[in-house]
């Protein structure tokens, strides 16, 4: 990294729920703008787009208001947008500079590992003959769900791109990896051999199949264990996958077959210290990360070629330009001052752009609140806020701000989440300064509830819990002035609008949706699903027919699904809606045709034609 | 309009060229920066119509000035010029601040450069100026390097300036200026001058009015009072934002607002921020008439035609690019010769194998039938078609030779133009120029071979532009649309602003340093700040707000095409300090669906409740008319095996023959391995005692890497390695083992794809054909049954057989054998490259499942076709699709063998069940 000082200093504010942080970030925008930072000048990074969106807009209005319609209009030129949309532009800006093509197309999440298997293909080719083979003997194509090397590659390379790590660094990870693999395994007793190993289990086999040589007469567990036992037999038992060691050494038996067996399991058992296991393992650890180091490299030379960028890139590449010190004059008449929101969900890639981005800039604030870390699984680092950002920010010389006053909660939330959770994140190193919010600017209003309550849900299994919850919604929603909510100033009755559930799950929410929805209470959410309904069967009926009108299985499903049911029908599944009163009540162009069977073969004829 | 001739033609032929062009040139101008795609008012003046004047935005100013003074020329295709600049900077030679870029992507390099270039062109650069900053000095030298470069509308602009300075004479009558003078461009600024220092009046129109009436559209318009203050919003409906959803909700809700009051919509005018698509549909079913404007689109099926006829062209061949050509909509290739080929690329992904020389063999046999052309003719055809489909491959970086990839875009630019011959869709048209545009471009790269990235490159710039939905056409209406809120330069009674949302034409980048600036501006060449554009956008969007005479309505969807919109920036403007306004003047589309008098912008929606309409619901049980459905001669193991599974499926897919289109997607790897091993086995499996297992191993692993480009080249794709490494070991060793089983269980091979066709076998009238993938014979001569699968696993072969529902092989052994031979059979599982069977006789070499004989399975089939015949032969069809994932074991049906296959079902929309 470039070691030149940062021109001004990094301020870190540290922003609880319902602190006013936009408000606050826009303050301060407007404030950089008084103090004679060009507007157009200013970059500011957010997690969403839409979020970017919500500070445009409020940075304006505040403008606005002040009566400064120019710097409004020139707020308008300002970098606003995702780290990635904004690094991404960056790149793109400079793109000669960097000797790129001025044209990246992003390659989207959707396609990335397609992009990266074509890419990888010679790479993966190498090592597909060995690492299938070791794949096959520790179980990836077994079970419901297969497993893929290729997979495990791919992730390699994204670990080590996401922190900046070069593949000819990959080799030393893997024998980390290894070392650390060998810890977990038993040694192997003294003098004891791969081929004792092997033959002690051959030879378990070999007796038991030789007592049992059919299932007749067995109980269910035996003769299933048998049968895993006669399949452990047929290949030669250095091709015996290793989940089948494991499964075998857990062989279950009715009672009295027990004693035939434990030879056998104390035989199998013995895979934890087999040695072939740790050279297999050794050499599958090894090849994944040497597979990983030619494909990354063969990836960045495809996307080179082909004008592409991912997501990690647009970082990486943004990193290298901000550290450039012969377009570093031209950034700095581009950047003048930086405003980082969410910065508790950062990467390590994306620390690296933005302190690059402090040596460029005259100003930077960063945003955020450790305990709204959420995205890790993005390989964001909530550390990063509470250990590095500190050293930064007293390394620049720049200040520290908590916001400290909810304007959002009324104060009985506030001191409850205090409570709750101040221990909690002390635990991990956040003092109670950086957690706690101590002042509260609502105030209860006459006739309001405490705010929290906390309801017992019974039930047997989730179903019934989850109609519980939605009977004792309906009950507060019945008696709305129990759970007063305040409304301009007044204490209004709860509605079903005032309501948020947090579920756990997907799967969860659609069960309450529908014990909702089973009360009668309307409830907003996403579903899958659509192409499942009739409406878009019907439409791809007719697309697929309007394509090839030799489908003729097209036109029966447009036939069945435009006459097919009745008004009348009983149970089934209605939509109603309010329609223009002139497109009403027109007949159906189509005539009726019925959807027996007869007139199926009567449309194929029609459709031959 | 004056357009009498003076007589006198004695003056110089110049001055007689302006004479002429004085007769067609309007003498009053209006001109707005936002006015090149139509303005409100269409004209000056409030007459219905006028002579002499005009509203012309920059590009229709430039025609009419080049016009004037005897310059201009036919335009330039974009794709062209960027050809040429490419060469242009190629001749500049190495060192220069493009290198690296261009070494990797020239033609991108080329077209950015090409924009700055212009850019600078437009606000007066001169490349003779040497200029010290090396950006700067470096452009100059390709400026002044390689061929002419075609000129562009900054080059335009800037001959006309110089032409003006030259003192030619001129005879305009005055322009007004709707946008502020000082906030134009430049280039802009530099041709006003100069018309004014040639006399011409060019005037600002300042009179921005605002609307006469004390409503909210006023006050909203209006500055802050004089204390600072905000003025108070109504709710007088003269400001509407209607807000849905979806845009599909917003179409729907505006035009059941216009239909409300049909008579008021005279003088209602549109500005549209997207394309009407969603409302014209919205508006026809309204009965109103369309706006029909259609935004350009490089996505329409037909211009697909151009990137798929050039991918066809690349190294390693690729099916699935060839199928999608195939199954283009509208293709060079007639659509039964397309569907022919796609089915058999379908079943065989390559090209040259059997399916394919037999899909060409039928094309020819078809052609020679129906047509009366003599043979030479159709002979021209079919090598028309080929050249399309098999065209010569090569290496994407080593590139085609120019000459190569110049013969394509001309195929496609006579196909096309032959086809607007005889349809005049103007889509064919513009195929026709852009593929033409094309090979004229390709021509200027004077490159030896262009690699596939470039060609790339140049077909996205050559379609980018993109083509309007010919379908798209405007119909009369009382109202006007015009597509940028700057058109609207005069009072309207009612304006509509469509899609009311950020389009992203704020965006912008600053590409000159503050030192190159410095350099420009002492050379006089001054560049604009960029807040100036900023400032010309956002006074235009004022526009609106300001002639909207009684009504304003905005209307936003949410989301748009999938994504959720921004709000307007100046809708920032509005809302800022009234925190309120959204609920102020909104409506939300959606209550239309839900209220049976909606009102909103002072109109009254009429709606009534649809009556519901029940949807199809899953039926287990179809009724037909007795006997409609009658038994076939012949099935197959196949057929029967969805006979007795799923009633419901064999009806629709055998009796009632009801056929899907052409497959979609080609076969998936796992597929392709058994197809190949198949194909493989077929050739060395010949009569006689089975083939050394050594000999198998070298001949598959030869005759693998043949079979691959012709039918199975997905496998050669970049992307497949793994697979493919994984065919090239697991095939030839699967045989092999397939070999040693033969030896080591002493069987001796009878034939592959051994066919039998036998009538009246499993009824009166009905008997089974098919081919056994492989029959052998033992020593004692008994018939030994073997199907060859490759399949992740052999569980469910294992269950077949132990259940007594192995169907295929029961049918084979029942036909090869005999009614009463004790015929083995078993499935060979290439994959797992074992025997897996019901016959002890291979006890010790292969999987042996405890399981009924063939032969008892063979009486339980008859026994069920003949139930499930009657069944169907009374009318009445089965579909258990509520079995659907039942385990075979777990199975239990009156008659039915197993459950059915629902997850893999063509026919699941028919019976409803769930997949």
């Amino acid at each position: 990294m470039n070691s030149a000082r940062p021109l001004g200093g990094v301020r870190i504010v540290t922003a609880s729920a319902g602190t006013g942080k936009t408000y606050h970030l826009t303050s301060v925008i407007e404030a950089e703008i008084h103090a004679g930072r060009k507007p157009e000048r200013i970059l500011a990074t957010t997690f969403t787009i839409k979020a970017a969106e919500e500070l445009r807009e409020r940075a304006r209005a505040r403008l606005l208001e002040k009566g400064q319609s120019d710097n409004a209009i020139r707020l308008l030129g300002a970098r606003i947008g995702t780290v990635n949309g904004i690094c991404g532009g960056l790149v793109s800006e400079f793109a000669l500079g960097l000797g790129l093509s001025p044209v990246a197309e992003v390659i989207s999440d959707k396609v990335q590992t397609k992009i990266f298997r074509q890419a990888a293909d010679t790479a993966i080719g190498h090592y597909a003959s060995e690492l299938d083979r070791l794949a096959r003997l520790f179980g990836y194509d077994q079970g419901q769900k297969r497993k893929d090397w290729r997979d495990d590659v791919n992730a390699i390379v994204e670990r080590a791109r996401a922190n900046n790590i070069a593949a000819e660094a990959l080799a030393e990870f893997a024998k980390r990896s290894v070392a650390g693999f060998e810890r977990l395994l038993s040694k192997p007793l003294a003098g004891e051999t791969e081929a004792d190993i092997d033959a002690a289990l051959r030879a378990a086999i070999d007796e038991l199949l030789a007592r049992y040589p059919t299932n007749e007469g067995l109980k269910k567990a035996t003769a299933a264990s048998l049968d895993v036992i006669r399949e452990a037999r047929s290949p030669e038992i250095e091709d015996l996958p290793w989940s089948i060691w494991a499964k075998l050494a857990k062989s279950e038996v009715a009672k009295a077959d027990e004693p035939h067996f434990q030879p056998l399991r104390s035989a199998a058992s013995a895979f934890s210290s087999h040695p072939r296991l740790f050279a297999q393992v050794e050499r599958f650890i090894t090849a994944s990360f040497a597979c990983a180091a030619e494909a990354m490299q063969a990836y960045e030379v495809h996307k080179r070629k082909w004008g592409l960028v991912d997501f990690v890139d647009q970082e990486r590449l943004a990193l290298q330009l901000f550290t450039k010190p012969d377009i570093a004059p031209s950034l700095r008449e581009r950047i003048e001052a930086v405003f980082i929101d969410e910065f508790q969900d950062t990467s390590p890639l994306q620390l690296a752009v933005f302190v690059a981005l402090s040596q460029i800039a005259q100003s930077s604030v960063w945003v955020g609140d450790p305990k709204q870390a959420i995205y890790g699984f993005r390989g964001t680092d909530p550390d990063l806020i509470t250990y590095v950002a500190p050293s930064i920010q007293a390394a620049t010389g720049g200040g520290a701000v908590t916001l400290g006053k909810s304007y959002r909660s009324r104060p009985g939330l506030v001191s409850f989440v205090n409570d709750a959770f101040g221990a909690t994140f002390a635990a991990i190193g956040l003092p109670p300064g950086m957690t706690r919010v101590d002042d509260v600017d609502r105030e209860d209003l006459p006739g309001q509830q405490p705010p929290l309550a906390v309801w017992h849900i019974e039930g047997k299994n989730v179903g019934l819990r989850a109609s519980a919850l939605a009977g004792g919604i309906q009950h507060a929603l019945a008696h709305g002035s129990d759970w007063g909510v305040a409304r301009d100033g007044t204490t209004g009755p709860l509605a079903a609008g005032d309501i948020a559930i947090l579920c756990r799950s997907n799967a969860d929410c659609l069960m309450l949706a529908d014990a909702l929805s089973t009360l009668g209470l309307k409830v907003a959410i996403e579903r899958g699903g659509l192409f499942g309904t009739p409406e878009v069967q019907l439409a791809l009926a007719a697309l697929r027919w309007c394509a090839d009108q030799r489908d003729s299985l097209a036109l029966a499903e447009l036939a069945h699904l435009l006459h097919e049911g009745d008004i009348n029908q009983p149970g089934s599944k209605r939509h109603c809606r309010m329609m223009d009163a002139k497109r009403l009540p027109r007949s159906c162009p189509w005539p009726p045709i019925s959807t027996r069977l007869p007139r199926a073969l009567h449309i194929k004829a029609r459709s031959s034609l | 309009m004056d357009i009498r001739f003076e007589g006198d033609f004695n003056r110089s032929p110049w001055d007689r060229a302006i004479s002429w062009v004085r007769c067609l040139m309007p003498s009053h101008l209006v001109f707005s920066w936002f006015a090149d795609a139509g303005a409100w008012p269409e004209h000056p003046g409030s007459a219905a119509a006028v002579v002499d004047e005009a509203v012309v935005g920059p590009m229709r100013l430039l025609d009419h000035l080049e016009t004037m003074l005897g310059l201009g020329g036919p335009a330039n295709p974009g794709v062209k010029r960027i050809a040429i600049y490419r060469r242009k900077l190629e001749a500049a030679g190495p060192e220069r601040f493009w290198s690296a870029s261009f070494a990797v992507d020239s033609w991108s390099v080329a077209r950015e450069l090409l924009g700055w270039r212009d850019d600078l062109i437009e606000a007066g650069w001169r490349p003779d100026a040497r200029l010290a900053p090396k950006r700067l000095a470096d452009l100059a030298a390709a400026e002044m390097a390689g061929p002419d470069l075609p000129l562009g509308s900054a080059d335009r602009l800037r001959a006309v300036i110089y032409a003006l300075r030259e003192k030619r004479r001129l005879h305009l009558g005055p322009i007004e200026l709707v946008d502020i003078r000082a906030l134009l461009p430049a280039g802009w600024r530099a041709l006003f001058d100069a018309l004014e220092s040639w006399g011409v009046v060019i005037a600002e129109r300042l009179d921005a009015r605002l609307p006469a009436s004390d409503n909210d559209l006023r006050r909203l318009a209006s500055p802050l009072g004089a204390d600072g203050s905000l003025p108070t919003i109504t709710g007088d409906t003269s400001l509407s934002l209607l807000v849905a959803d979806t845009e599909l909700a917003a179409a729907e809700a505006l035009a059941a607002w216009l239909a409300a009051d049909e008579k008021d919509n005279e003088g209602v005018v549109f500005v549209l921020g997207k394309d009407t698509a969603l409302l014209d549909h919205a508006l026809a079913r309204a009965g109103l008439p369309r706006l029909g404007a259609s935004a350009p689109s490089p996505h329409r099926a037909l211009l697909q035609v151009l990137p798929l006829a050039y991918a066809l062209a690349w190294n390693p061949p690729d099916p699935n690019r060839l199928l999608d050509f195939l199954l283009l909509p509208i293709g060079p290739l007639p659509r039964r010769v397309a569907n022919r080929l796609a089915r058999a690329i379908a079943e065989e992904p390559g090209v040259g194998g059997p399916k394919w020389l037999e899909a060409w063999a039928d094309i020819e046999k078809q052609l020679a039938e129906a047509e009366d052309e003599d043979t030479r003719k159709r002979a021209k055809r079919l090598a028309e078609w080929r050249a399309f489909v098999e065209p010569q491959r090569h290496d994407p970086l080593g590139g085609m030779p120019r000459l190569v990839a110049r013969c394509i875009a001309e195929r496609i630019s006579a196909w096309a133009s032959s086809r607007f011959g005889t349809t005049d869709d103007p889509l064919f048209l513009f195929l026709a120029t852009i593929a033409g545009d094309l090979a004229a471009a390709i021509d200027a790269t004077e490159s030896e071979k262009l690699d596939r990235l470039l060609i790339e490159r140049m077909i996205e710039q050559a379609i980018g532009v993109g083509v309007a939905d010919p379908t798209a056409t405007a119909e009369a209406a009382p109202w006007r649309a015009v597509s940028h809120p700057g058109a609207v330069w005069g009072e309207a009674k009612t304006i509509i602003w469509w899609h009311f949302a950020d389009s992203g034409e704020t965006g912008g980048k600053v590409v000159w340093d503050t030192n190159e600036r410095a350099a420009l501006r002492d050379a006089g060449c001054p560049l604009d700040e960029s807040e100036l554009a900023l400032q010309l956008i956002a006074t235009a969007w004022q526009r609106p707000l300001r002639y909207a005479d009684q009504r304003l309505i905005f209307v936003r969807p949410v989301l748009s095409g999938g994504t959720e919109t921004m709000a307007h920036p100046l809708w920032h403007s509005l809302a800022a300090g009234r925190p309120d306004l959204e609920s102020q003047i909104g409506f939300h589309a959606e209550k239309i669906f839900r209220d049976a008098a909606p009102s909103f912008a002072g109109r009254t929606l009429t709606r009534h409740v649809v009556a519901a309409i029940s949807l199809p619901r899953s039926r287990a049980e179809w009724t037909a008319s007795a006997t409609a459905i009658s038994q076939r001669e012949l099935e197959s193991a196949t057929s029967l095996s969805t006979l007795l599974a799923c009633p419901l499926q064999w009806t629709l897919k055998y009796a009632s023959k009801l056929e899907p289109s052409v497959r979609q997607s080609l076969p998936g790897n796992d597929t392709l391995f058994g197809t190949l091993a198949h194909k493989i086995a077929e050739e060395i499996f010949v009569p006689g005692p089975p083939p050394d297992p050594d000999t198998v191993l070298g001949f598959a692993a030869t005759r693998l890497e043949e079979l691959l480009t012709t039918t199975a080249a997905t496998l050669l794709l970049p992307g497949a390695a793994r697979d493919l490494t994984a065919a090239r070991e697991a095939i030839p060793e699967a045989l092999a083992e397939l070999a040693r089983f033969l030896q080591s269980t002493k069987l001796s091979v009878v034939g592959t794809e051994h066919e039998f066709s036998q009538a009246d076998t499993l009824g009166q009238g009905t008997g089974v054909r098919g081919s056994v993938d492989l029959l052998a014979q033992d020593k004692a001569r008994r018939p030994v049954v073997i199907d060859l699968k490759w399949q992740h696993t052999d569980r469910y072969r294992r269950s077949e057989i132990a259940d007594g529902v192995a169907i295929q092989l029961s049918v084979y052994a029942r036909h090869v054998g005999g009614a009463k031979a004790d015929t083995a059979t078993g499935y060979f599982m290439l994959r797992q490259k074992r025997f897996v069977t019901g016959s002890s006789l291979f006890q010790g070499e292969a999987i042996v499942v405890d399981g009924p004989a063939p032969q008892m399975t063979w009486d339980k089939i008859t026994k069920s076709w003949a139930e499930a015949m009657a069944e169907i032969g009374k009318g009445t069809v089965r579909a258990p699709f509520e079995q659907n994932g039942v385990q075979l074991n777990a199975f239990a049906d009156p008659y039915l063998l197993t459950p059915p296959k629902c997850q893999h079902c063509d026919y699941l929309v028919l019976c409803g069940g769930d997949s």
